[in-house]
C-alpha cells in the first residue's frame, strides 16, 4: 500500500475522485476474480498489476518521461504499437472501462453516445486516471461516428492525433493504410525526436509479436476441455496486455502458460469438461469491465474464446518479420492490421468466417454476441452474424449491455435462459 | 406424486400444485417482499388442495424473485418455463410471446415446450405491463378497463416507446381534447408493433400463444394477430403459465 | 436465517516489494493466499496486500515473524 498521491498530484489528478474509484475497485475485483476456486498460480502476477493498477506501470512510465521519453495512448487495435516503440516511445491501451467515468463523460458527450467513449472521454475529463494524464499524446482514429467527434473534444485538453481508417479492404485501401502508418511514423519521429531506424523497427516488430504468441499460446490452453483457465482470468490477460510492459507481459504470460499446458496433461480444469462452452463476440471490454464473464461464469458455463478486440482480434496474425527496409516493413504492418475484422468495414465477412472457424477451434456449444449500448457498427452487424451462426446450427443470443449494474438481473436470467436452452 | 411450480413476477406471484391430473393454483400480488408473497402463495395453493408442504415431492421456482425462496428444489428460467406451460396449455403452439410486469419476451419452442430460440425487450419498460400501468395512470383510467375503453376506436399513432416520453406524449393529447379510447387503442397498437419486430426478427411462425398478465388485454392481443397475420391465442390461464411450466418441468425431475 | 460471518485478513505493506517478498515467502511454507488490491475498509493507500483466510492465519504469522519482511499490520474486515 505505498502512497501513490505524490505522484498522481504530480500528473494534476483530481486525488478526491480517485479516491472514490480506487474505494470501489477492491470490492468488485474481489467478487469477480479472488473469490474464484482453483485458480492457476500464474495468475498472481496479473491480480499484482491490477491491484498496482493506478502505481507500479504509471511510476513506470513516470520514470520514463524523466528521462525525456514520450507516451503515446491509443484506443484502437490498429494502431501500431510498433511503429511507437521504434521511436523509444512507449504505447498504452487507453480504452475506459468503468461506469465510474462515464458521467463525466456525459458532461459533453450525448447521452446515447456507447459507454466507452463516455469513459474514455471522461476518465480524461474527470482527471481520474493517471495513464490518460501521463499521455503526452493520443492517438484517435476514424473507426466509429462517436469516437471522430469525441477526439475534436478530447483535443482541447490534450493533443490528438487522429489515423484515418480505410472502410473496406480492397487493395487500394491496404496501401492506403501503408500510408496513414508512414504518417504516424512521421508523427512519432518529430513528437519523440528519435528517428525510426529499419533495425528498431524490427526489433519491436518482434517484441509485439513475442506478446502475440504469448497470447495465442494462452488462448491454445482454452481449446482443452475441461478447461484449464476461466474466460474472466483470460480477459484479465487481455486487457492488461494493453497498457503493461510488452516484454515482462510476454514472459509472465508464458510463465502461466507452462502452468496451464500441465494442467492440461492432468485434466485439471476450473471447470468440469460437461460445462457449457461459450464464445463471446462483439464489442471490446475495457478492464475493468468483466461484467458479461462474470455472469456467464457464476452461472455455470465457461466462456472460453472472445472474438472482440480484447479477445482473438488483438493478437491473431503475426506481422511478417522479413522486411529489411521501412517500405517493406510499413507494408507488413499494413498488410497485417488490415487483417483485424472490425464492423467499421463493409462488407465485413472476415469476421464471419473467423466466428464460425473459432466456434470448431474451441469446441464452442453456444455464442452470445454482445455489443456495448449505442454501438450502431456491431448491433448492425449483429443480424448477418446470428443469421450466420443459426444457419451453421450453432445456438446464438445477442445481448446490449452498458457498464452499469442496473440490467445485471435481466442479463443474467438471459444468460440462464440461454444455458438451459443449450442443455435440452 | 406431487409437484408444484411457484412463478414469483415482479408484480404477482403464482403457484401451482400438480398431482398429475389437475392443477391447483394461486395467486397475489408481489408487493415487496417476493420471499414473503412466495410463501404466502404457496401455503395458499396448499391448502386449497389439501395437501402439506412435506407431501411435495419435488418444487421448481421461476419468475424475477427465483432465487428469494428457499423451499425450491430448482429454479429454471422464466424463459423455459413459459415455453413449457404455453405448448402444454395450447398444444401446437410454436412462438409464445408472454408481455409481464417488466420485461417481455418472445420464444420459439417445439412441441415439447423446449426453448428453440427467444428474445427479450431490453433495458427499458416499452413494450411491458409497466408501460401499461403509467399510460394508464396518466388517463386516469384503470389497466384492467384498457380494452373495454379503446375497443372499436380508431387509434391514434403514438411516437414515442420511451415510458417516459409516452406518457407526455399522451398528457399532450389528452390537453388537445383527444378521445381516451383513441389514444388508449393508439397505445395497444404501438405496443404490439414493437413486440411483433421482435417477433418477426424471429420469423413468426404458425400458432402464437400470448401469455402473462397483459395477455389478458384484447386490444394488445388483437393489435398482435393483424401485425403478426396468424392466430394469437390466450389460454385461458395465461397467468400461469409460467407456474405450470415449472410444474411441469418439477414432473420431468422428480420422474428421473 | 442469520448468515454466518466471515472475516478476511488482510496483510497490509509499506511498498509492494516487501508485499511481493512476502508472498513468495507464504507461498514458500505452503500457506494460500490472494494478492489483493488493498481494501478501503483497510488502509486508505492504494497497492497491494495479501488476502488471506481465518485458517491460514497463524501460520502466515509465523512466516512473517521469521522471516522478516516489514508489515504495516494486519486488517481484519467481515466479509459482505
Ligand atoms: S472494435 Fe474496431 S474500433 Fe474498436 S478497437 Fe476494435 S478495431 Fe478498433
Ligand atoms: S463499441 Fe462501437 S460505438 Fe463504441 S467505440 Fe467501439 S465501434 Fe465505436
Amino acid at each position: 500500500m505505498a502512497d501513490y498521491r505524490e505522484m498522481w498530484d504530480g500528473l494534476g489528478m483530481d486525488l478526491e475522485k480517485h479516491d472514490m474509484l480506487c474505494e470501489a475497485l477492491p470490492n468488485a475485483f474481489g467478487e469477480v476474480y479472488l473469490s474464484q476456486k482453483n485458480r492457476p498460480e500464474g495468475m498472481d502476477y496479473f491480480d499484482f498489476v491490477v491491484a498496482e493498477i493506478h502505481g507500479v506501470r504509471p511510476a513506470e512510465l513516470v520514470e520514463h518521461k524523466k528521462k525525456g521519453g514520450k507516451v503515446f495512448g491509443t484506443f484502437c487495435v490498429y494502431v501500431p504499437d510498433e511503429v511507437i516503440f521504434a521511436a523509444g516511445a512507449i504505447a498504452t491501451g487507453l480504452c475506459g472501462g468503468s461506469q465510474f467515468w462515464v458521467p463525466g463523460g456525459e458532461k459533453v458527450l450525448p447521452a446515447n453516445t456507447c459507454p466507452l467513449i463516455k469513459a474514455s472521454v471522461g476518465a480524461r475529463l474527470d482527471r481520474t486516471c493517471p495513464f490518460f494524464r501521463l499521455a503526452d499524446i493520443y492517438v484517435g482514429e476514424t473507426t466509429c461516428d462517436g469516437k471522430k467527434k469525441a477526439w475534436e473534444i478530447l483535443n482541447q485538453d490534450v493533443p490528438v492525433y487522429v489515423m484515418d481508417i480505410p472502410q473496406m479492404k480492397r487493395e487500394q485501401d491496404i496501401a492506403a493504410w501503408g500510408e496513414e502508418i508512414k504518417l504516424l511514423l512521421n508523427k512519432v519521429e518529430q513528437v519523440t525526436g528519435n528517428k525510426v531506424t529499419p533495425e528498431a523497427l524490427a526489433e519491436n516488430i518482434k517484441l509485439i509479436n513475442r506478446k502475440r504468441e504469448a497470447l495465442a499460446r494462452l488462448y491454445n490452453t482454452r481449446k482443452s476441455s475441461p478447461v484449464p483457465i476461466s474466460g474472466r482470468d483470460a480477459l484479465l490477460i487481455s486487457q492488461i496486455a494493453f497498457y503493461d510492459d510488452p516484454e515482462r507481459f510476454s514472459s509472465k504470460t508464458n510463465e502461466l502458460c507452462d502452468e496451464l499446458e500441465k494442467r492440461i496433461a492432468e485434466k485439471n480444469g476450473v471447470f468440469p469438461a460437461e460445462a457449457p462452452r461459450i464464445m463471446i463476440t462483439g464489442t471490446p471490454m475495457a478492464i475493468p469491465n468483466w461484467k458479461l464473464h462474470n455472469i456467464v461464469e457464476t452461472c455455470g458455463a465457461a466462456v472460453v474464446v472472445e472474438e472482440t478486440c480484447t479477445g482473438v482480434r488483438y493478437f491473431a496474425n503475426p506481422v511478417d518479420e522479413t522486411g529489411t527496409t521501412l517500405d517493406e516493413q510499413i507494408q507488413t504492418l499494413a498488410e497485417r492490421y488490415m487483417k483485424v475484422n472490425c464492423a467499421c468495414f463493409t462488407p465485413n465477412q472476415g469476421r464471419i468466417d473467423d466466428i464460425l472457424r473459432l466456434v470448431k477451434e474451441y469446441r464452442v456449444d453456444g455464442v452470445i454476441d454482445c455489443n456495448l449500448q449505442f454501438c450502431g457498427l456491431y448491433s448492425t452487424e449483429g443480424y448477418l452474424v446470428q443469421q450466420a451462426l443459426q444457419k451453421a446450427g450453432i445456438p446464438v443470443m445477442h445481448l446490449e449491455t452498458d457498464y452499469s449494474e442496473q440490467d445485471s438481473e435481466q442479463i443474467r436470467t438471459r444468460v440462464q435462459a440461454f444455458l438451459e436452452m443449450l442443455g435440452d | 406424486m406431487l409437484v408444484a411450480g411457484i412463478d414469483i413476477g415482479s408484480m404477482s406471484t403464482k403457484a401451482v400444485i400438480f398431482n398429475g391430473q389437475r392443477f391447483y393454483k394461486a395467486i397475489s400480488p408481489t408487493g415487496w417482499s417476493p420471499r414473503q408473497a412466495a410463501s404466502q402463495v404457496y401455503s395458499q395453493v396448499l391448502s386449497r388442495s389439501g395437501f402439506n408442504q412435506k407431501q411435495i415431492d419435488y418444487a421448481v421456482a421461476t419468475g424475477y424473485g427465483r432465487v428469494s425462496i428457499d423451499f425450491a428444489d430448482r429454479v429454471v428460467t422464466e424463459i423455459t418455463c413459459h415455453a413449457r406451460g404455453a405448448a402444454f396449455l395450447l398444444p401446437g403452439t410454436d412462438m409464445v410471446i408472454d408481455i409481464g410486469g417488466q420485461d417481455s419476451k418472445v420464444i420459439r419452442t417445439n412441441a415439447q415446450g423446449q426453448v428453440l430460440d427467444f428474445a427479450m425487450n431490453d433495458k427499458c419498460a416499452a413494450g411491458t405491463g409497466r408501460f401499461l400501468q403509467v399510460i394508464a395512470a396518466a388517463l386516469g383510467v384503470d389497466v384492467s378497463d384498457l380494452a373495454a375503453l379503446s375497443s372499436g376506436q380508431a387509434p391514434i399513432t403514438l411516437n414515442s416507446m420511451c415510458t417516459v416520453f409516452a406518457e407526455s406524449e399522451v398528457i399532450g393529447l389528452l390537453s388537445q381534447g383527444k378521445e381516451k379510447g383513441e389514444i388508449i387503442a393508439g397505445l395497444h397498437q404501438s405496443i404490439a408493433r414493437r413486440i411483433a419486430g421482435m417477433a418477426q426478427r424471429m420469423g413468426v411462425l404458425n400458432k402464437v400463444t400470448f401469455t402473462g398478465g397483459v395477455a389478458r388485454n384484447e386490444g394488445v392481443r388483437a393489435g398482435l394477430e393483424e401485425q403478426l397475420g396468424v392466430p394469437v391465442l390466450v389460454p385461458d390461464d395465461c397467468q400461469f403459465a409460467g407456474a405450470i411450466g415449472a410444474a411441469l418441468l418439477a414432473w420431468d425431475s422428480s420422474e428421473k | 436465517m442469520e448468515e454466518a460471518e466471515i472475516y478476511d485478513y488482510y496483510i497490509l505493506f509499506p511498498n509492494h516489494h516487501e508485499g511481493l517478498h512476502l508472498h513468495k515467502e507464504l507461498k514458500k511454507a505452503g500457506v494460500k493466499c490472494s494478492i489483493s488490491p488493498t481494501p478501503r475498509a483497510a488502509s486508505s493507500f492504494c497497492g497491494i496486500s495479501l488476502l488471506l483466510a481465518e485458517e491460514q492465519l497463524d501460520a502466515a504469522k509465523k512466516v512473517i515473524e521469521s522471516c522478516g519482511v516489514k508489515i504495516e499490520g494486519i486488517a481484519k474486515i467481515r466479509r459482505k
